[in-house]
């Protein structure tokens, strides 16, 4: 079958492809679609030359939704909207591997260094169908419209919860160090998933009113920063290690603190003082289809749902690689707490 | 219901070969008629799908469809003797099923990279219009010659554009176009070349859908070479 995408050849250049694909699976039109940091990245060449040389070419995009177009085994139908899962696990039993990563049940096959993850080590979403394991695709509930574009954002701060057992503890209060979309949304799952009271510390104060169902601190507040025995590090890039340490000062004895930001340099940590409380660091970015799950059943609930549209700051249309193109310089200029949420049309 | 025809009764005596009409070629190990079908088959508002063909390449037409599992063609019809006759034969294939507000896509089969876009946009357009054209705006300069020789006119570009297909209609519209225009005498039949051009006759309007330039139509060896190397193989 004949099917159309864009990709990406080398840094702010776009290619029209024409494939002819496989149609073993389930075959997914993308309809809505979300950029990442991650995406931009690539877009803007900031990763070494290499990485990207292998790569490239590449369809961008692992957020997104779509309608199912033919699903020959019957499970889905025509028509039916559903999340797209971005990870697609590798046809292996382990055996080559030092350890498998599949004998621990809390880590899934997106930790796997053979899995596939679509638009970073294989293509994204950008493609007029995709031909997709149906194991990998969710119904979409028709409360929910064009914002469960956003559920692979949710699902990592459901899988945050999940690694640290938060689901199961229940803690009374949650703070979330990150005033930018991952640490909206992880706030919000933490609100609604888990009822807790969360506490946002960040840097920007615009941002962090926009947290209304949250109490905010500035992170240069040091001494009125909230102790709690969970916390969540969702800051990344350059000022990781200051929100990780501030973590580790702000955490209780024997607390958790979850990492879900990709820093950018070696973060220099405080690890005398995780030592002396005897804290659990965890790495969470990578979340399974279980998470996913979760992800749209708080989708469901409205007060949820009503906080997760207000990140939606508008719907580019995009027909032609001209737009496709737009919606990138948009994405990479943009510094707000939303997003632009593009709708693909091949 | 939205139908889709598939006109695949073209000899291709403009490729050069002689064993077997152009939309029967393989690419990439699938005749190109099938890749086309293939367009109409996934896109979720395309319900039927009617094929015209020769006689002759029915039964290899029935054995591909069987082969690759293509389930929504219900209607397998003659192909005529000229692309008139071919789309009037479409809509005597299915004219017990349809209902007169039913939309009908004619599309030819010598254009395998329709996207599902032109197919969106053409039910949307006959859903306003009744009828629909797929069109690109023209970016050479046409020039009119009457006889072949020396230049007659240059029309502004502006307001030209090239006809693709698909091109579709309200059932009842179409009917009618072809209903008149078989009515006439055959020598008094005004020299058409695609549907629309009957249905203009026919006094309707027809509204434009934006086509694409890779929906090329596969006419001699040189578009099948470029199709072939547009097309790259993700296998």
């Amino acid at each position: 079958m004949f099917v159309k995408s864009y990709k990406i050849t080398e840094p702010k250049c776009f290619e029209i492809f024409v494939e002819d694909i496989e149609e073993d699976k389930v075959l997914v039109r993308p309809e809505y679609l979300a950029i990442c940091k991650a995406d931009i990245r690539y877009y803007l060449g900031n990763r070494d030359r290499n990485t990207l040389k292998r790569k490239f070419p590449m369809s961008l995009v692992h957020e997104g939704i779509g309608i199912v177009a033919r699903d020959k085994s019957g499970k889905f139908s025509s028509g039916q909207r559903v999340v797209m899962i971005p990870c697609e696990k590798a046809e292996c039993d382990g055996s080559k591997c030092d350890v498998c990563v599949r004998t621990y049940n809390y880590l899934s096959d997106n930790y796997c260094p053979k899995s596939k993850f679509r638009s970073s080590n294989a293509d994204g979403f950008s493609k007029e169908m995709i031909n997709i394991d149906g194991s990998y695709l969710l119904p979409i509930p028709d409360e929910i419209g064009e914002e469960a574009v956003f559920a692979e954002l949710i699902s990592v701060g459901c899988c945050a919860m999940r690694r640290a057992g938060l689901w199961e503890r229940k803690p009374q209060e949650i703070s979330v160090w990150g005033d930018g979309i991952m640490g909206y949304i992880i706030a919000l799952v933490a609100r609604f998933g888990l009822g807790a009271k969360v506490n946002v510390i960040g840097i920007n104060r615009d941002k962090l009113k926009k947290f209304s169902f949250a109490e905010t601190f500035l992170a240069t507040d040091i001494d009125c920063l909230p102790k709690t025995s969970a916390c969540i590090e969702a800051v990344g890039g350059n000022n990781s290690a200051i929100a990780i340490n501030q973590a580790i000062d702000s955490c209780f004895s024997g607390g958790t603190i979850v990492l879900c930001g990709v820093a950018g340099e070696n973060a220099p940590i405080n690890t005398r003082l995780v030592l002396e409380k005897g804290l659990s660091l965890l790495g969470s970015t990578r979340s399974d289809i279980s998470d996913f799950e979760k992800a749209i059943e708080l989708l469901t609930i409205p007060e949820f749902r009503e906080k997760i549209l207000a990140l939606v700051e508008g719907v580019d249309v995009v027909d032609d690689i001209r737009k496709y193109y737009e919606v990138f310089e948009t994405a990479s200029r943009s510094d707000s707490l939303g997003k632009r949420i593009i709708k693909l049309v091949f | 219901m939205n139908i889709a025809v598939i006109l695949a009764g073209g000899t291709g005596s403009r490729m050069g070969m002689v064993d077997r009409p152009k939309q029967f070629i393989d690419i990439y190990g699938k005749p190109v008629v099938i890749h086309t079908i293939e367009a109409f088959e996934i896109n979720e508002n395309i319900d039927a799908v009617c094929v015209i063909c020769t006689k002759e390449w029915q039964e290899d037409l029935s054995i591909w469809i069987k082969e690759y599992d293509i389930r929504k063609v219900r209607w397998i019809g003659d192909a005529g003797k000229t692309r008139q006759e071919s789309s009037l034969n479409a809509l005597n294939a299915i004219k017990d099923d349809v209902r007169d507000d039913d939309i009908i896509i004619i599309h030819d089969s010598a254009r395998p990279l329709i996207s599902q876009r032109i197919i969106n946009e053409n039910i949307e357009k006959v859903k306003v219009y009744g009828a629909c054209d797929t069109v690109i705006p023209a970016q050479d300069t046409i020039i009119r010659s009457v006889d072949g020789e020396h230049l007659e006119s240059i029309p502004a570009r502006r307001e030209l554009y090239l006809g693709q297909t698909p091109q579709s209609f309200r059932y009842s519209i179409v009917r009618k176009a072809y209903d008149d225009y078989f009515s006439l005498p055959e020598n008094e039949r005004p020299v058409m070349t695609d549907d629309c051009g009957l249905v203009l006759a026919s006094g309707a309007k027809i509204g434009m859908a934006m086509g694409d330039k890779l929906n090329m139509k596969m006419t001699t060896m040189e578009d099948l070479l470029l199709i072939k190397s547009i097309v790259r193989t993700s296998r």
